[in-house]
């Protein structure tokens, strides 16, 4: 099952996370893709680079950390909900928040932004540990119903 | 034409220029807007503000000042009340969010985009990537036009870190950027009078 791994690109460290979780997916069997975003780059060889692995991909994982979730991962999720309505063999989004500040508010939505939660809820769910987020995505693709 | 109008609405200043945009688009001819927050997902039922004076928690006095949608939204965030004590509908918030906005976006032919800020708004940037997704499998949809003169994320020498790539790139390819209001009216009148191709 192709996976799009969709988070902030920004920093070494949040690159080095992102790197991470794809090596984890892969490691469970996946084959997980979501390069960092290049330096020179123009925006629209990133949007057509991602939006063809977006289009690719069976699920998306996405992180939501951060003060809000960066806005081109949130754009990447809206892109991705919108293709799965094009593509019912599409399985669903996992989204993996680890923030303390979205942690305190488990009980609330995690704090997100309402329509971004709503797009969560209504194709995939929300876990704030990988391994939970794992079990999904083998769930999905252990199943041969699509989500 | 049916526009949907997308940006942040967390503080006064977000709703009022989020309104702003609305009534430049309802002026328009043969425009019709819809903005997210003055189209609530809270469905009120009839006897609602009788049922709210009854149980003390608004004054006749607060209930003539403000907008009931208002109080009623401020009452359960604050959890003064619950939803079910007022018979509200049972649904997460943001299943009601995104149901309203979503099923609006399925029927507008465009969008107008606030992407101020020191990065595009989460709501936003996601409403934008479906919007760009639902251009693909309907022809009748204009396109985007986003409104962009908040000088952190303009391609300018200083202060900001710039706007993100993926959303930049997103709106390149599904509509234009523009620096004023009354611009992206123009856009959205040349798309209304067939004018301007479709991106």
């Amino acid at each position: 099952m192709k996976i799009f791994v969709a988070g902030p690109t920004f920093t070494p460290h949040a690159r080095e996370y992102l790197l991470n979780n794809i090596r984890r997916l892969r490691e469970r069997g996946f084959d997980a893709t979501g390069a960092p975003d290049l330096l020179g780059t123009t925006p629209q060889a990133l949007f057509d680079e991602k939006e063809a692995a977006l289009r690719k991909a069976d699920a998306l994982f996405v992180i939501l950390d951060g003060a809000q979730v960066d806005d081109g991962v949130a754009c990447q999720l809206g892109l991705f909900f919108g293709l799965m309505l094009q593509d019912p063999t599409k399985r669903g989004i996992v989204g993996l928040l680890s923030d303390e500040r979205g942690l305190r508010k488990s009980a609330h939505g995690f704090g997100l932004n309402l329509f971004v939660r709503g797009v969560l809820e209504s194709r995939g769910c929300i876990y704030a540990h990988i391994e939970d987020a794992l079990r999904q995505l083998e769930e999905w693709r252990d199943s041969s119903v699509p989500k | 034409m049916k526009i949907y109008c997308a940006g942040p609405l967390f503080t006064l200043c977000e709703r009022e220029y989020m309104s702003r945009c609305g009534e430049a688009v309802r002026a328009a001819r043969g425009m019709e807007p819809f903005v997210p927050h003055e189209n609530t997902s809270i469905e009120l039922p009839a006897n609602i503000a009788d049922r709210l004076l009854e149980l003390q928690l608004l004054t006749p006095e607060t209930l003539a000042q403000h907008p009931l949608v208002d109080l009623v939204r401020h009452l359960v965030q604050t959890r003064a009340v619950t939803r079910k004590t007022l018979g509200l509908s049972a649904g997460s918030t943001a299943q009601q969010v995104f149901d309203k906005n979503f099923a609006s976006m399925v029927i507008s032919d465009a969008m107008l985009a606030v992407i101020n800020g020191p990065e595009v708004d989460d709501g936003t940037a996601c409403e934008i990537g479906i919007f760009a997704a639902l251009m693909e499998t309907d022809p009748t949809k204009k396109g985007i036009v986003a409104i962009h003169d908040d000088w952190r994320t303009l391609d300018t020498p200083g202060e900001g870190k710039g706007l993100n790539a993926f959303v930049h790139g997103c709106l390149l390819k599904s509509g234009v950027i523009v620096c004023r209001l009354e611009d992206a009216i123009a856009v959205l009148q040349s798309w209304r009078d067939g004018k301007g191709t479709r991106v």
